[in-house]
């Protein structure tokens, strides 16, 4: 018996106009946390999905415990102890956080399903995931958060000898972060394999033993950990990132955006803030903390319940989004494939839509102005699509975040608001969407970037705000701070 | 906060149990009529729990399809089809057995169930649309004459003994139509609560996505939840003509929007995922009781249950929702920012 | 070429195939009948369908209605109740006013102006529930709205028939005349529905209001982040919506001899949703063209006259071919592109295995 528990060879998987994986290798040892890294459209998803069952591989052998094995679908791949906590967390809303964890594997009383026991055994394993919430109440009710607890329950439940992570701190603040590395390390020591995957380089870092890079579908390399991080990412992206974060000096104008006092019940309280022309303000803070609530609040997506918002002096506070874009506001939403692109339309019809007036004969639009209009931003940000026909759909996740930018220049924006930009987005075209704002600070324009990702905020931003529990908490000079002061800043007082 | 056990808020428990502000309006509205006509309740909740039961039975397979985040409109076709066809077939001295008229029944609707939930799952057509289309051919294949042309059903083409087998046969004070109705509601009370099928049309309605990669069978859930769907329509059917005696082409058009309004009005969500039997038991039961009852209060012209009904539906939906923005309202304050 | 290419491949062009199909059957049919001796004449020409057309063509407005709500992504069930609600408080206002000793013509104009009215509030109703009650499918509003407008209507007449037999309301029956051509006589609905078509056409397809609501039917949240006024447009398609409605109400008055009850024009929702969708209007939202909405009236209609004089199908028989139509509709092209992906990677596979 080799020293592997899992060996996956060759690996191909076809889908209708791509090769998902081309014969792509990966291999565990038992009690190993492994990170499966790659940017995105690499394939990672597609191989997790492949060894749990739900898609089959066109070709390659999948080798478990010595034995070739099939993974005919998700209850085979169950059965031989493989279990997985995927990026969005996978679980029932509606249901019960005891039926969450026990569903597929209930325990039964005769043909019937025993409620009382799911409810007591689901009790055991909350306890010792540290989860302080009844199994009876409904996941839809529970945090982000807890519910990635439930998904830790539901593969304790299964007793899995091969845990997968598919992005499990994603949706997490760094607290809680830690204390599912502190769970994983256990489970890990208890003889666990784990399968890694992630985004966030303090994961891997912190966790990983060993670490795989997929690029394009197929297979680059292993190494064992720590492996120089420069290095990693020229595996991951292929070609040497040059300088990551381009930040000039600018000349910092007028004061753009004040914000006084806004409050909003249960989101977020007194935040006063402002920005400058030239100027790139970071909003920093843990998930949850009201940074994202305060912007639609300024944007006007919701209303405030109190406090005013001033734009170049004047008060706008309780606009509309169509009147603080005539402004020059431009937001640019936290979630992209939800709130801010239309992913079945094309790249022209995304960049034109908030300025159709700009496009337009008369009453009729012109289909020609419309292009043209578009296609200049969007050669002007460089994004890599076949011409500006392309559905947005069809783009990898940095050319997207670039037609939303440039959708956002359409309007001709004073000032943009930047809700995590680099969210989802692979290194390549990370550092290109920084150079993009550093240019446009560079030509007066006044920035706004919300983010959690700490590198950026403190290598892209002339001032900090921390925000904690909907109330601002620090606001720092860029120059000279460390990590650890804004991290202190950013946590809730109530829990310290 | 001091008690030991943290007692939960009036609101939270109606979110909790959606059907409780129903039942209280259920209540309401018999103590009304009750002081309106004096004795209504000894004398007219047998005419209640006839007039529902076929509802019920229709509401209980509806409950399926709208768990699994689909939706069926060709149920009353299904019954005026199946009435059809089951009655010629006892009319032409095919079937005398009564049992059999009922087997038929709940095949030919299960069968009709089976091509709905094919065609919405596995052929991607949004289930609105699907069963729209069926609804039509349904209906439409009643007169045609290649197929039998039975256009109108009368009681002469039924047995005796089926003609009255649901009225004429009396347990505990109930006739056999309703205690047909309690079990088929408890049968699937069972089958939702306490068996994984039934727990997988949750699963599928809450998050399809989920159930996939947990190796739930999406397509054949749905498809089940169709043919459960059709079966209770088929029985719905034979019931009608076994309690009407009479079926035709039209019979119970547009019902179908009274069986998912009873379901709607019992808190299920049409999104999917969410539902109770006892919930829907008590929509149904709120139907009949004001098909049965408004006439009697003597307020309007005598069509105004139609209005009632609307209006009552709509308060019930909007109620809902209200009562869910307060909830949330309440945790956002208790957040103290 | 490029454009001829891609208009070969639309579903316009499909669906005018299908028509020409379906004429052409017809045809044989009615050939196959005069030669056989069963008819006299051919009863399948231009002229007696374009007359024929007259009660298909009633829920053509309605239809214009219903497209702008599935461009939205919603649903719209209450569309033939405020159609029968807009044309009772027509028929009861006109009685009160002409009993009351109202000049019938002013009484005319006036429960006109009710009768629009009407259809109006109905859809700003459903407008301002559906935008302020998000949490709720817009398809359970207008079920619950259905119920409360049909509702109205028996609460305003009852079970009674409401018949006028003078001239001044006559004059609606104008709506139901035959202007001479010549070789055929045109129902004047046609003209009528074709200049309101080419509206709303101009308004969902060229100018930036139609843009916007498809971009609604898309993605509701982008949208909104995109500066457009969701709650708004929304609102005003309803509205057009319930005035689509009391105009098919209008002209359905027209066609039946001028008598009003509140059970009429029950279940023209489902007409109205199954043309738009055959004309590519998907209920998800988003898509949808005004032209192959049109196109898929004259379809039914015409499926419905041949079948009728033809094979001498009962109207309500004829559905069967509605409801086959409608479902193969939607459901080809999804067995198109299952065919077309199962080539490619066949394909896909034959090349990696010859690598």
């Amino acid at each position: 018996m080799s020293e592997y528990i899992l060996e996956l060879n060759d690996i191909t998987k076809i889908f209708p106009g791509v090769k998902a994986l081309d014969k792509v290798r990966f291999n565990l040892k038992p009690g190993e946390i492994h990170a499966l890294v790659g940017e995105n459209g690499a394939g990672k998803s597609t191989f997790i999905k492949t060894l749990t069952g739900v898609h089959q591989p066109d070709g390659g052998e999948i080798i478990l415990e010595g034995k070739k094995v099939v993974m005919s679908d998700p209850i085979v791949a169950q059965k031989y102890g493989i279990a997985a906590i995927y990026q969005h967390a996978a679980s029932y809303p509606d249901l019960s956080v005891a039926e969450n964890i026990f569903i597929g594997h209930e325990f039964k009383r005769g043909p019937f399903i025993n409620w009382n026991k799911a409810n007591r055994e689901a009790k055991k394993l909350l306890d010792s995931v540290g989860a302080d919430f009844s199994p009876t109440v409904s996941v839809g009710s529970l945090s982000v958060a807890q519910q990635q607890l439930v998904e830790i329950a539901k593969a304790l439940s299964m007793n899995a000898k091969i845990l997968i992570m598919d992005e499990p701190t994603a949706a997490l603040s760094r607290r809680e972060s830690e204390d599912l590395y502190a769970i994983s390390r256990k489970l890990r020591d208890q003889g666990t394999a784990i399968i890694l995957i992630s985004h966030r380089f303090e994961d891997i870092y912190g966790l990983a033993d060993r670490v795989t890079v997929f690029r394009d579908a197929q297979y680059i390399g292993t190494w064992d950990m720590p492996v120089e991080e420069h290095i990693l990412v020229h595996h991951m992206v292929g070609r040497e990132i040059t300088q990551l974060f381009p930040k000039k000096k600018t000349e910092i104008g007028g004061e753009l955006l004040k914000i006084d006092k806004l409050s909003r019940t249960g989101y977020f309280r007194d935040v006063s803030l402002n920005v400058h022309a030239g100027e790139i303000v970071g909003l920093t803070g843990l998930v949850g903390a009201g940074r994202t609530e305060v912007m639609e609040a300024v944007f006007g997506i919701t209303k405030p319940d109190s406090g005013e918002v001033y734009f170049e002096g004047e008060k706008i506070t309780g606009i509309t989004p169509i009147e603080a874009m005539k402004k020059g506001i431009g937001l640019l939403p936290e979630d992209r494939q939800k709130q801010a692109l239309l992913l079945s339309w094309s790249i022209n019809y995304n960049i034109s839509l908030s300025v159709l007036e700009k496009c337009i004969y008369g009453i009729f639009l012109n289909r020609n102005k419309e292009y043209t209009f578009s296609d200049d931003l969007k050669k002007l940000l460089a994004v890599k699509a076949p011409d500006s026909n392309t559905h947005t759909g069809a783009l990898s996740g940095g050319n997207q975040q670039k037609v939303v930018v440039a959708k956002q220049l359409a309007a001709d924006p004073k000032l943009i608001i930047l809700d995590e930009p680099t969210k989802g987005v692979d290194v390549g075209s990370k550092a290109q969407i920084y150079e993009i704002m550093s240019d446009l600070a560079a030509q007066g324009m006044g920035i706004l970037m919300i983010s959690s990702e700490m590198p950026e905020v403190m290598n892209m931003s002339d001032r900090i705000y921390v925000m904690s529990e909907g109330k601002v908490s620090a606001e720092f000079q860029a120059e000279g701070l460390t990590q650890d002061t804004i991290l202190k800043a950013a946590m809730p007082k109530s829990k310290e | 906060m001091q008690t030991k056990k943290e007692r939960k808020p009036l609101y939270a428990l109606l979110i909790e149990h959606r059907e409780i502000p129903l039942l209280a309006v259920l209540v309401l509205l018999l103590v009304a009529i009750s002081i309106r006509v004096p004795g209504y309740i000894p004398k007219s909740y047998m005419n209640v729990l006839k007039n529902g039961s076929i509802n019920m039975v229709m509401s209980c397979g509806m409950l399926c399809v709208l768990l699994v985040g689909s939706i069926d409109i060709s149920i009353t076709a299904i019954l005026a089809f199946v009435g059809c066809v089951a009655g010629k077939l006892m009319g032409m001295g095919a079937i005398e057995s009564t049992f059999l008229m009922f087997v038929l029944g709940i095949a030919i609707g299960a069968a009709i169930g089976a091509i709905n939930g094919v065609l919405m799952s596995y052929g991607r057509v949004i289930s609105i649309i699907v069963t729209l289309s069926t609804s039509y051919i349904v209906r439409a294949l009643i007169p045609m004459s290649w197929l039998m042309g039975m256009n109108k059903i009368n009681p002469t083409d039924l047995t005796p003994s089926f003609a009255s087998f649901l009225t004429g046969n009396i347990f505990l004070g109930l006739p056999l139509l309703v205690w047909m109705a309690i079990a088929v509601t408890v049968l699937t009370g069972v089958f939702l609560k306490y068996t994984r099928t039934g727990r997988n049309l949750y699963a599928v309605g809450s998050n399809a996505e989920a159930a996939q990669m947990r190796g739930v069978p999406i397509n054949r859930i749905k498809v089940l939840a169709h043919v459960i769907c059709g079966a209770t329509a088929g029985l719905a059917g034979v019931m009608w003509l076994s309690f009407y005696n009479a079926v035709e082409k039209g019979t119970a058009n547009g019902n179908e929007m009274f069986t998912i309004a009873a379901c709607v009005l019992g808190g299920v969500s049409v999104t999917g995922g969410y539902g109770k039997i006892t919930g829907v038991v008590i929509g149904a039961v709120m139907i009949a009781l004001i098909d049965n009852a408004i006439p009697m209060l003597g307020i309007g012209n005598s069509m105004i249950t139609e209005f009632v009904k609307g209006i009552l539906l709509l308060f019930a939906i909007l109620l809902n929702v209200i009562l869910q923005r307060i909830a949330n309202k309440q945790d956002l304050a208790r957040r103290n920012i | 070429m490029k454009k001829v290419k891609s208009f070969l491949k639309s579903w316009e062009f499909f669906l005018i195939c299908l028509m020409v199909l379906v004429c052409i059957a017809f045809n044989l049919k009615d050939s196959a009948n005069l030669a056989a001796g069963l008819a006299k004449k051919d009863v399948f020409n231009f002229a007696n369908i374009i007359k024929s057309l007259r009660p298909y063509m009633l829920y053509s407005f309605m239809t214009l209605g219903m497209m702008l709500i599935l461009a939205l992504g919603d649903m719209d069930i209450s569309v033939g109740a405020i159609a029968t609600l807009s044309v009772v408080v027509l028929a009861v206002l006109y009685r009160a006013l002409t009993v009351g000793g109202m000049i019938s013509g002013l009484a005319f104009a006036l429960s006109i102006a009710a009768c629009l009215l009407v259809g109006v509030l109905c859809g700003a109703i459903n407008g301002i529930l559906v935008t302020r009650f998000k949490e709720l499918f817009p398809m359970i509003i207008t079920l619950a709205t259905q119920l409360f407008f049909r509702g109205f209507s028996y609460l305003l007449i009852g079970g009674e028939t409401i018949t006028f037999k003078d001239d001044t309301f006559g004059l609606l029956k104008n709506l139901n005349s035959l202007i001479d051509c010549g070789s055929f006589k045109l129902p004047v609905m046609i003209p009528i529905f074709l200049i309101c078509a080419l509206v709303f056409f101009i308004v969902l397809h060229l100018m930036p209001t139609g843009r916007r609501i498809f971009a609604i039917g898309t993605n509701a949240t982008a949208a909104r982040f995109s500066g457009i006024r969701v709650d708004r447009i929304k609102v005003g398609c309803y509205i057009v919506a319930g005035l689509m409605s009391a105009v098919t109400g209008l002209f359905f008055v027209g066609a039946t001899s001028s008598s009003v009850k509140a059970d009429i024009m029950d279940g023209y929702h489902m007409y109205a949703i199954a043309a738009a969708v055959l004309g590519g209007f998907s209920t998800d939202g988003g898509k949808g063209s005004v032209i192959g909405a049109v196109i898929s009236l004259f379809i039914f209609g015409i499926v419905k006259i041949g079948l009728g004089t033809l094979f001498g199908f009962a109207d309500s028989s004829v559905n069967l071919s509605v409801g086959v139509i409608l479902i193969l509709s939607v459901l080809l092209p999804n067995i198109l592109e299952d065919v077309r992906n199962a080539q490619r990677v066949r394909r896909q596979r034959a090349e990696t295995a010859a690598h």
